[in-house]
C-alpha cells in the first residue's frame, strides 16, 4: 500500500469513526450512563488520535487528545454529559471532520476555539490525601512519559509491560527494517506507550565517533516473553518485562482530573454494532449493469434450453445457472439498499443544534430505521425531511416556558416514522407543537394575493392547510436563518413530486402537525425474476 | 548544502537524503557553515529536499541539535517529508526540532 492509499484509508476510517462519534455523543446527552456507548465514543476518538499521530498530523492529534481527556472524565463518572458539554464535543468533532478531510492541511485549520472550550472544562487537582504515595519509578522507566489512558487500557486488558532497547543500526537497519516500520510492528501487537532515544550518546558536530543510537521502547502486549522474542527477533538481553503492579500504583498516585461541574446522569443501554464495508457507488452501478446483462443472458439461455430436444443435462445446468443468477440479482438489490436509519441518523444532530439555537428542548423519536431502501431514494428524501424538521423545530415546537404554561412537557418531540406497504413508502414527520395557525395562513395568503378575501372565506381547513405549499408563503413573524423565508414547503412539495410522491399535511391547534410523504418504491432497475419459458 | 543568513538565523538547506553514505561530508559542511556565520542566533535545518534519512542521518541531525544547545543557539527543522516527520514524532524528536507543539497535558 503506498502513501496515498494509506492516507486515503486513514481519511475514510476517520470519517467513519467521526460519524459514529456524532451519533453516540447525541445519544449520550439523554443516555449518559450507557457505558458501552461511552467506551465506543472514547475508542473512536482514541483511534483517530492514534492514527493521526502515526501519520504526524499534530493538529488532529492535539484536538483529539483534549477530547479524549474530557471523555475520560465522562467515562469515569467524574463529569456529566450535559448538553453544553455535548455541544462542545460536537463542535470539536466537526473541526476534526474538516481536518481529516484534508489531513495534510489540518494544521492550517483553526481549532483554537474548540480546544479552548474543552480545555476550560479541565483542571488539575492534586490526588486526594488518602491516595497511595507513588512507588519510585524503576531506573529502566526513567526515560519514559506515561500516558494514563494508555496505561489504564493496557491494565484493563491484562497486558504485559515490556521495555526493549534497540540499536537503530545494528538491531533494526541491519535486519532490513526501518525504525518507523519496527515501531509500527510493535504497535500492531499491543500498545506503544512511549519511546526514548538516548541523545546523551551523541556529542556535537565535532564529535565524529560513530554512534549507534539506542532507542528504548515501552509497550504493552498480551504476548508472553518467549513469543515476543521469537516474533520480533529481539535478543533476550535487550528485553525486560516490567511489573504491572508498578503501573497500578502509578495510576493510583496520579493527580486526578476533576471537572468544573459534576454529577453524572442515570443509565440505559442499547448499542448497535455495524458490520459494513464501503463500496463506491460507481462500482455498484457497474455491478448493476453487469447483473442486468447477466439476467438477459439467463433469460435467453432459459428459452433455448426449453426447446424440444435439449439434452436433460444441459437443461439442468441452465436451470442451475439461472438460480445462481437470480440469487445474485437479489443480493445486489439488497446491496443497493441502505437502512432508513442512515437517513434518520442525520437529524438528531440537526435538532440538537436547532434546539440550542432556538432555546428549545427537542427530542427526536424514530421508527422504521431498519427498513432497507434504495440509496438514491434516501438521498432524494434528505432535503425535504431537513426542511420539514427545521419547520417543526422553528415554527411547531414551542419554547419550554410556553409548553409548561400550556400543560405540555417542556421537551418537545419530533417523530420520524417510515413504513413500507404494498410498494408504497410512507414517511411521517410528526411534532407535538402548536400546530398550524390557519387564520395567519389565510391572512398571509390574502396579503400575498394567493387568494382573494372572498375565496379565502370559502376555504375549508384542509384547503387552507394546502396553502402552506404555495411559493413564498411563510407565517413566521420574522425571517430567521433557521427557516421562515417561505421557500421551504413549496420546494419540499416539488422535491417529493420529482420522486413521484405526494405530500399531505394535517394539523390540530395546540396538538401538533403531521406531514406525510407517500412514495412509490421501485426496485432498482434489475429484472428480478427469470423470464418464463414459453 | 546551501546556507544563508536570514535575519540572524542561519538556514541550512540539505541538498538531498541524509544517509550514512554522505553524513561525513555533510558534517564537514555543517561545521564549515557554522564557522562562516559566527553571529547566527539560530539554526534552521531545511529538509525540503531530503526524502529519506537513516540512523546515521538522524545521528547527524541530533549532533547539529546538540551543537546548537552547546552554542546556545535556537534550532528547528523545517519542511520534513511526511515519513521523516513521522520518524521524528515516533522518536520524540519533533518537539525538540520545533516541529510539533507540545500536546496539552491532561
Amino acid at each position: 500500500m503506498n502513501e496515498d492509499e494509506m492516507l486515503g484509508l486513514f481519511v475514510q476510517e476517520s470519517r467513519d469513526h467521526l460519524a459514529t462519534l456524532e451519533a453516540d455523543l447525541l445519544a449520550l446527552e439523554s443516555d449518559a450512563g450507557d457505558a458501552d456507548r461511552l467506551n465506543r465514543v472514547f475508542r473512536a476518538v482514541h483511534t483517530v488520535k492514534g492514527t493521526a499521530g502515526f501519520f504526524g498530523f499534530a493538529a488532529i492529534t492535539s484536538l483529539a487528545h483534549v477530547m479524549e481527556s474530557v471523555l475520560a472524565l465522562v467515562r469515569d463518572g467524574r463529569m456529566a454529559a450535559t448538553p453544553a458539554l455535548v455541544t462542545d464535543l460536537l463542535a470539536a468533532t466537526d473541526r476534526l471532520r474538516t481536518m481529516v478531510a484534508d489531513p495534510r492541511q489540518a494544521a492550517t485549520i483553526p481549532s483554537a476555539a474548540e480546544l479552548a472550550a474543552l480545555q476550560a472544562l479541565l483542571h488539575l487537582e492534586p490526588a486526594v490525601a488518602a491516595a497511595p504515595a507513588a512507588r519510585s519509578v524503576p531506573t529502566s522507566l526513567h526515560a519514559f512519559r506515561f500516558d494514563p489512558e494508555l496505561i489504564r487500557a493496557a491494565l484493563r486488558e491484562g497486558h504485559h509491560f515490556y521495555v526493549v532497547q534497540l540499536r537503530l543500526q545494528a538491531d533494526i537497519e541491519a535486519a532490513g527494517q526501518t525504525p518507523l516500520h519496527y515501531l509500527r510492528e510493535i504497535a500492531s501487537v499491543g500498545t506503544l506507550i512511549d519511546t526514548a532515544l538516548d541523545l546523551g550518546s551523541v556529542g556535537g558536530l565535532e564529535d565524529d565517533t560513530p554512534t549507534d543510537l539506542v532507542c528504548s521502547i515501552l509497550f504493552a502486549t498480551p504476548m508472553e516473553p518467549d513469543l515476543l522474542l521469537g516474533a520480533f527477533g529481539i535478543p533476550a538481553s535487550q528485553l525486560a518485562q516490567t511489573s504491572s503492579e508498578f503501573f497500578h500504583d502509578w495510576l493510583r498516585s496520579q493527580p486526578t482530573l476533576v471537572p468544573r461541574t459534576s454529577p453524572p446522569a442515570a443509565t440505559a443501554p442499547h448499542p448497535r454494532p455495524d458490520e459494513t464495508v464501503r463500496l463506491p457507488t460507481r462500482l455498484l452501478d457497474e455491478l448493476t449493469q453487469l447483473v442486468g446483462e447477466l439476467a438477459q443472458g439467463r433469460d435467453h439461455l432459459l428459452l433455448l434450453a426449453a426447446e424440444p430436444g435439449t439434452p436433460a443435462e444441459l437443461n439442468a445446468a441452465v436451470q442451475s445457472l439461472a438460480t445462481v443468477a437470480t440469487g445474485l440479482q437479489h443480493a445486489l438489490t439488497r446491496a443497493r439498499c441502505q437502512p432508513v436509519g442512515d437517513l434518520f441518523g442525520r437529524f438528531p444532530r440537526l435538532l440538537h443544534d436547532l434546539g440550542r439555537k432556538l432555546g428549545k428542548d427537542i427530542r427526536l423519536e424514530t421508527s422504521g430505521d431498519d427498513l432497507p431502501l434504495d440509496r438514491a431514494l434516501l438521498a432524494g428524501l434528505t432535503d425535504p425531511l431537513t426542511h420539514l424538521i427545521r419547520n417543526s423545530a422553528d415554527h411547531g415546537i414551542e419554547s419550554p416556558a410556553e409548553r409548561r404554561r400550556l400543560g405540555k412537557p417542556a421537551v418537545g418531540v419530533v417523530c420520524l416514522r417510515a413504513t413500507l406497504e404494498d410498494g408504497t413508502l410512507e414517511v411521517e414527520v410528526r411534532d407535538d407543537g402548536r400546530g398550524l395557525d390557519l387564520a395567519r395562513i389565510t391572512a398571509k395568503a390574502i396579503e400575498r394575493e394567493l387568494v382573494s378575501p372572498h375565496q379565502a372565506a370559502g376555504l375549508s381547513p384542509a384547503e387552507v392547510r394546502q396553502l402552506i405549499f404555495a411559493p413564498g408563503l411563510s407565517t413566521a413573524p420574522e425571517v430567521s436563518d433557521v427557516s421562515g423565508r417561505g421557500v421551504g414547503m413549496d420546494v419540499v412539495k416539488t422535491d417529493i413530486g420529482q420522486l413521484g410522491g405526494q405530500i399531505n399535511l394535517d394539523s390540530a391547534p395546540g396538538e401538533g402537525t403531521v406531514v406525510t410523504i407517500r412514495l412509490p418504491v421501485r426496485q432498482p432497475r434489475l429484472q428480478l425474476e427469470p423470464a418464463r419459458a414459453a | 548544502m546551501q546556507a544563508h543568513l536570514d535575519h540572524g538565523t542561519l538556514r541550512l538547506a540539505f541538498a538531498g537524503d541524509i544517509l550514512s553514505t554522505n553524513v561525513a561530508q555533510q558534517r564537514v559542511a555543517l561545521l564549515s557553515h557554522l564557522a562562516a556565520h559566527p553571529t547566527a542566533a539560530g539554526i534552521v535545518a531545511d529538509l525540503t529536499h531530503a526524502r529519506a534519512i537513516d540512523s546515521q542521518g538522524l545521528n547527524l541531525l541530533i549532533a547539529l541539535y546538540r551543537e546548537c544547545e552547546r552554542r546556545q543557539l535556537s534550532f528547528r527543522a523545517e519542511n520534513p517529508a511526511p515519513e521523516i516527520l513521522r520518524l521524528f514524532i515516533a522518536l520524540k524528536l519533533a518537539e525538540r526540532f520545533g516541529l510539533q507543539p507540545a500536546l496539552a497535558s491532561p
